[in-house]
């Protein structure tokens, strides 16, 4: 039974058109201004630099004016031309710079919107892929802000300054590149609709060949003990034919889009330089030809590959806007989650001293299209009491012992730690309150003592101790040469199950708090450091008193229980030993 | 014999591709530069015509030269594409078979070492980046500098001076361009290379720990060390876009003024009247066109020190040498597979203190020992010392009668099957990986070992049956699935001594007891070694053994 039907996403958050929307009001507000004036600029010095080729070969040429007195002109054609090359410099660090600030606001925004959401919901999406989302779909839209949107901007304005300029000089050359101008992108939107959407499947199986690649590396082992390494070797070879096939049969197509383009370009040029030739020798009487002269010729000759240029390095950077509009529809999803815990209205000064007590009612939750886990669940624990919460996996445990730590917030009910309602606590009291110890620890890059500590400046060397010896934890990085000094993570030194649940439970225990919550502490651990971590929840609980409520299945965690409840069909039953 | 990744000899096998490319890419950058200088010969001789100035003109020559090249360009460019992009899926085929077969010789704590951290998705990737290398930088280059040197020799039949001061000019200030932009671009790629896996290693840990953060109000110094990290990596692909940028806009720069020179030679040429007002066109509208040959090489040898540290690190993979000495002359697999741990001391690292101390164990051929105990006290490096993945410091392992040192390793392969705690399944359909053991496997006996295992109403959900493909790392089959699939592999094929690495773990009861039953009947006669830190459920065994201090009590 589903509690709340599936919605259908929303069709903004799917279509192109409002990929496209969104990706614009990224942008920082002055790049499409500067784009703009960038490309005007390039449109006249580009429009400058083919007059004034054409009018030196026209003097010199028709003219016979001595080269002495076309000096001038050449000095300021250079000039042009060293203007040329600026502007399209100056581009490019324009928009690099645009990419950039897009890039960094955008990873902060996603992923301090991912902290609002809250471990419990990020989970099922598989962290893998948060992280590529957060990472590569964001540098991804690099080149759609540093290279498509301004080269968007001079496809549209160097090509239009170009058919003006024409047009004034010969309309009827005009009229021509006015005429091939609408076709391409026609054209190019007839080929592009079915190959970007083929070219999408394609990204797909190129990520899928790649991951099967890379599954066959890490599993060589495997392989070899089967005997299988020419049979998986003409495994892979059969994977990369079957992709380079499928793959090569959409660029046939894609390619299409470019010949088109192509064509239109060197067509167009043949026709304009046969047209003016012929105009020139008076074998053609059509249109505006008595005007001809060298120089309008060439200058129209010259301006012709100029108006295609743009348009063709539009179409190279086509593939960009396409890896962009993939990586937005991949991350919008995640901005749109909602965050697990509504912003807290009151501040309250909690009493952090003495173990609090827990009083839970009328409790209700339920995933997002699943069916309720939690129904109307009462609970009532004295301050000081050492609870387990028990029954099958999958039955809510988790979910209760979140709840009470406030990562996520309930849709009906209540829960007061002590006398305060807990919805109500800003996170810093939260954090005053209560520590939590999770199923898996996580390490962060760091060394062991910074793990502990997890950036608590007030914590001093010796506190660290006291919690590493508190949790067992210096019985084995006294073994190691730079003890609790020593890195964790990918190069550092590799950790038990064990070893890492006790360094998590000494982060957790560093500054006692009234109210200690346990979702599964020792569910991926052996007898020996299950009963080490219930030991040291024991000794620290000795030295400072406190409320500990455990979610476990363990036998353990029975012995060390003051009081068992069994979770059943979303509530709580006391189990009397 | 030096093991290296020859790329040379990897593009020399697709040599016929590769030319043809290359024909084509120089074909239409020829079929570019003649459309133009063409159409500037036929405007400037039209235009003398046209006033008197020359004789008759043959139009229809150069008006179907125009047409041709027009032609030729289109086409040969969609040629070109495609076949370099035939050109490259070929090569990439090759450069994963070459990869795979190469990375097959090393021993296992070699490919163990491969895989921490993120060093085999950096040569999932590594792979694919060297796909830029022909399609990006070799073909383009040698198209450029040939179509370069060919218009020295052309314009050089016009005038030495004009030649080398144009087609010269763009052969040697392209070059340098090219090569700073790319010294200029070296030290923030390899910054990049370092600061981009940061990254992602600080926000997986990050987004792991959620809870961590918010249980202790963390979340903001976190994420503002992730932002700080990410200002890093942003701004050092910023430095690059710029150097692109730079790059290119001095490459335009050249041309330029290879084409302003051009301009003036010409015209200076012209009033000695060395050459004809024609020809002062064609050249003029050469040299312009031949800047479009030099445009995009900048940024692509900015980005080929990626292909070289791609190339490099494939490099170092193939080097080292095996860990292992092999026997130079490996005795016959022994016909009794018992097994004998006899006074083993062993360590992982030198500095570290011994996992296993003088330690003694016998298992007789078609006996099952159960070894148990926490966790780090060598139970799994007793499964490696058997493989001879590793070897001890102190004393020796014997099959049979015969020191492990002296079998033969890939004997130790395949005559030990082995669960490991982390069993690997491949992206691949449910048969293909079960077939990895008995390719020769049937649907019905397939069907058949996963029913054993529990496994039945699994296979009945699967929408397409054996032939559904398992997702990255079994994204649609739980772990306890997951470690059966791999068993059942296991038992589909027919070793002497087995090795199970905690095969219970993340099984529930009743799934743990159907493993147990169909364990029972496939052990029989095989000699088994079974590592479990649970002891309640167990396929019947003769011991079992705790290991609690650094050797084993029975």
């Amino acid at each position: 039974m589903r509690d709340t039907p599936a919605t259908d996403p929303d069709p903004e958050l799917t279509s192109k058109t409002g990929q496209r929307a969104w990706l614009d009001s990224q942008a920082p507000t002055w790049l499409r201004p500067a784009s703009f004036v960038l490309a005007l600029g390039e449109a006249i010095v580009i429009i400058a630099q083919a007059g004034l080729i054409a009018w030196c070969l026209h003097a010199a040429i028709v003219l016979d004016t001595p080269i002495a007195a076309l000096w001038s002109a050449l000095w300021g054609l250079l000039g042009v031309l060293i203007l040329r090359a600026g502007f399209n410099g100056l581009r490019g660090l324009v928009s690099a710079h645009a990419s950039a600030s897009v890039r960094r606001d955008l990873r902060k925004q996603l992923f301090d919107h991912l902290c609002q959401v809250g471990a419990e919901r990020l989970r099922p999406m598989g962290t893998g892929e948060l992280v590529t989302q957060l990472n590569d779909h964001v540098e991804a839209l690099d080149a759609y802000y540093a290279r498509f949107k301004p080269q968007m901007a001079s496809a549209l304005v160097i090509p239009g300054g170009i058919v003006v300029v024409v047009a004034s000089q010969n309309w009827l050359a005009g009229l021509l590149l006015a005429l091939t101008a609408p076709l391409i992108p026609l054209f190019m939107a007839l080929v592009g609709m079915g190959a970007e959407q083929l070219s999408r499947n394609q990204h797909q199986a190129l990520a899928r060949l790649a991951g099967v690649f890379h599954d066959r590396l890490h599993g060589l082992d495997t392989i070899r003990r089967f005997g299988a390494e020419a049979r998986e070797q003409s495994r892979i070879a059969e994977f990369s034919r079957s992709f380079r096939q499928r793959t090569m049969a959409v660029l046939r197509l894609a390619f299409l889009s470019s010949a088109v383009l192509e064509f239109f370009a060197a067509v167009a040029i043949a026709m304009l330089a046969i047209y003016i030739g012929l105009g020139l020798l008076g074998y053609i009487e059509f249109g505006p030809v008595a005007t001809l002269s060298l120089g309008s010729g060439l200058f129209i000759l010259l301006l012709a590959p100029e108006f295609f240029a743009p348009l063709r390095t539009l179409a190279q950077h086509w593939h960009d806007r396409a890896g962009a509009l993939a990586a937005a529809e991949s991350i919008r999803p995640l901005l749109e989650l909602p965050p697990a815990r509504g912003l807290s209205t009151r501040k309250v000064a909690p009493d952090t001293n003495r173990p609090l007590s827990v009083s839970v009612s009328a409790l209700g939750f339920a995933w997002p299209d699943r069916t309720m886990v939690l129904q109307d669940l009462d609970l009532d624990i004295r301050a000081g009491e050492h609870v387990l919460i028990t029954g099958p996996s999958g039955c809510g445990k988790s979910t209760l012992i979140s709840l009470l730590a406030g990562f996520i917030s309930a849709d009906r009910g209540r829960i007061e730690l002590g006398s305060i309602d807990q919805a109500g606590l800003e996170s810093p009291d939260l954090a005053r309150l209560r520590a939590w110890l999770g199923q898996t620890p996580v390490l962060f890059p760091g060394t062991i003592a910074d793990n502990i500590a997890l950036g608590r400046e007030q914590a001093s060397q010796s506190d660290i101790e006291r919690a590493a010896d508190l949790c067992r934890v210096s019985e084995f990085t006294a073994r190691l040469p730079r003890g609790l000094d020593t890195p964790v993570g990918q190069d550092g030194f590799g950790f038990s199950g064990g070893q890492a649940q006790r360094i998590a439970l000494a982060r957790a225990l560093l500054e006692p708090r009234p109210l200690l919550l346990l979702d599964e502490p020792t569910s991926a651990l052996d007898i020996d450091s299950e009963r080490m971590i219930w030991r040291a929840i024991r000794r620290a609980n000795e030295k400072t008193p406190m409320t500990v409520i455990a979610a476990s299945h363990s036998p353990l965690a029975r012995q060390w229980a003051d009081r068992v409840f069994q979770m059943e069909n979303g509530r709580l039953v006391e189990i009397e030993e | 014999m030096s093991r290296r990744f020859r790329m040379r000899s990897l593009l020399m096998r697709r040599a016929g591709w590769q030319l043809a490319g290359l024909g084509l890419m120089m074909l239409s950058l020829i079929a570019g530069i003649g459309l133009l200088a063409l159409s500037g010969w036929f405007i400037t001789a039209s235009a003398l015509a046209g006033l008197g100035l020359i004789a008759a003109l043959d139009i229809f020559t150069p008006g179907a030269g125009i047409r041709l090249a027009a032609i030729t360009r289109t086409l040969s460019r969609y040629g070109e594409r495609l076949v370099t992009h035939e050109a490259t899926f070929r090569l990439l085929e090759d450069l994963r078979a070459e990869v795979l077969s190469r990375l097959l010789n090393h021993d296992e704590m070699f490919l163990k070492g491969l895989r921490r951290g993120d060093t085999l998705s950096r040569l999932t990737a590594d792979v694919d980046i060297l796909d830029h290398l022909y399609l990006g930088v070799t073909g383009p280059t040698v198209a450029a500098v040939a179509l370069s040197l060919l218009a020295v020799v052309l314009l050089g039949l016009i005038d030495p001076w004009l030649a080398l001061l144009t087609a010269g000019t763009l052969l040697v200030l392209n070059p340098l361009t090219v090569s700073s932009t790319r010294r200029l671009g070296r030290a923030p790629s390899q910054a990049l290379t370092q600061a981009l896996p940061d990254l992602r290693s600080m926000s997986a840990a990050g987004l792991e720990g959620l809870n961590e953060l918010r249980a202790l109000d963390r979340t903001s110094d976190y994420a503002d060390r992730i932002n700080e990290q990410s200002i890093r990596v942003v701004d050092l692909t910023r430095r690059l876009g710029a150097l692109d940028a730079l790059g290119q806009a001095l490459v335009l720069l050249t041309g330029m003024i290879a084409l302003w020179l051009a301009l003036v030679l010409g015209l200076l040429i012209f009033a000695e009247n060395q050459i004809s007002a024609p020809v002062l066109g064609l050249v003029v509208l050469a040299v312009l066109g031949l800047n479009e040959a030099w445009l995009p090489l900048p940024m692509a040898w900015r980005k080929l020190s990626q292909c070289q540290s791609a190339v490099e690190r494939i490099n170092t993979l193939s080097e080292d040498p095996a860990a292992l000495p092999r026997p130079e002359c490996p005795e016959l697999w022994p016909e009794k597979t018992s097994i004998r741990i006899d006074a083993v001391t062993f360590r992982y690292q030198p500095h570290q203190s011994p996992v296993l101390e003088n330690l003694d164990l016998d298992i007789k051929a078609g006996q099952t020992v159960v070894v148990t105990g926490p966790s780090g006290y060598g139970k799994s490096s007793l499964a490696l010392l058997v493989m001879r993945q590793v070897d001890p410091e102190q004393g020796r392992v014997l099959i049979g009668e015969t020191d492990v040192r002296h079998l033969d390793p890939d004997d130790l392969r395949h005559r030990i099957g082995y669960l490991p705690q982390h069993p690997v399944l491949f992206r691949d359909t449910l048969a293909a990986n079960l077939r990895l053991a008995d390719p020769e496997a049937d649907e019905y006996r397939l069907t058949r070992a996963l029913e054993r295992v529990g496994l039945g109403d699994f296979l009945a959900d699967l929408p397409g049956g054996l032939d559904t493909w398992l997702e990255e790392s079994g994204a649609n089959v739980s772990g306890g699935q997951r470690r059966r699939i791999a068993l059942v592999r296991l038992m589909l094929s027919d070793p002497d001594i087995v090795i199970l690495d905690e095969p219970f773990e993340s099984l529930d009861g009743d799934s743990a007891r159907q493993v147990t039953a169909a364990l029972d009947d496939w052990l029989t006669g095989r000699t088994a070694l079974i590592i479990s830190h649970a002891t309640e459920i167990l396929p019947s065994h003769d011991r079992v053994i705790s290991m609690t201090v650094k050797e084993a009590f029975e």
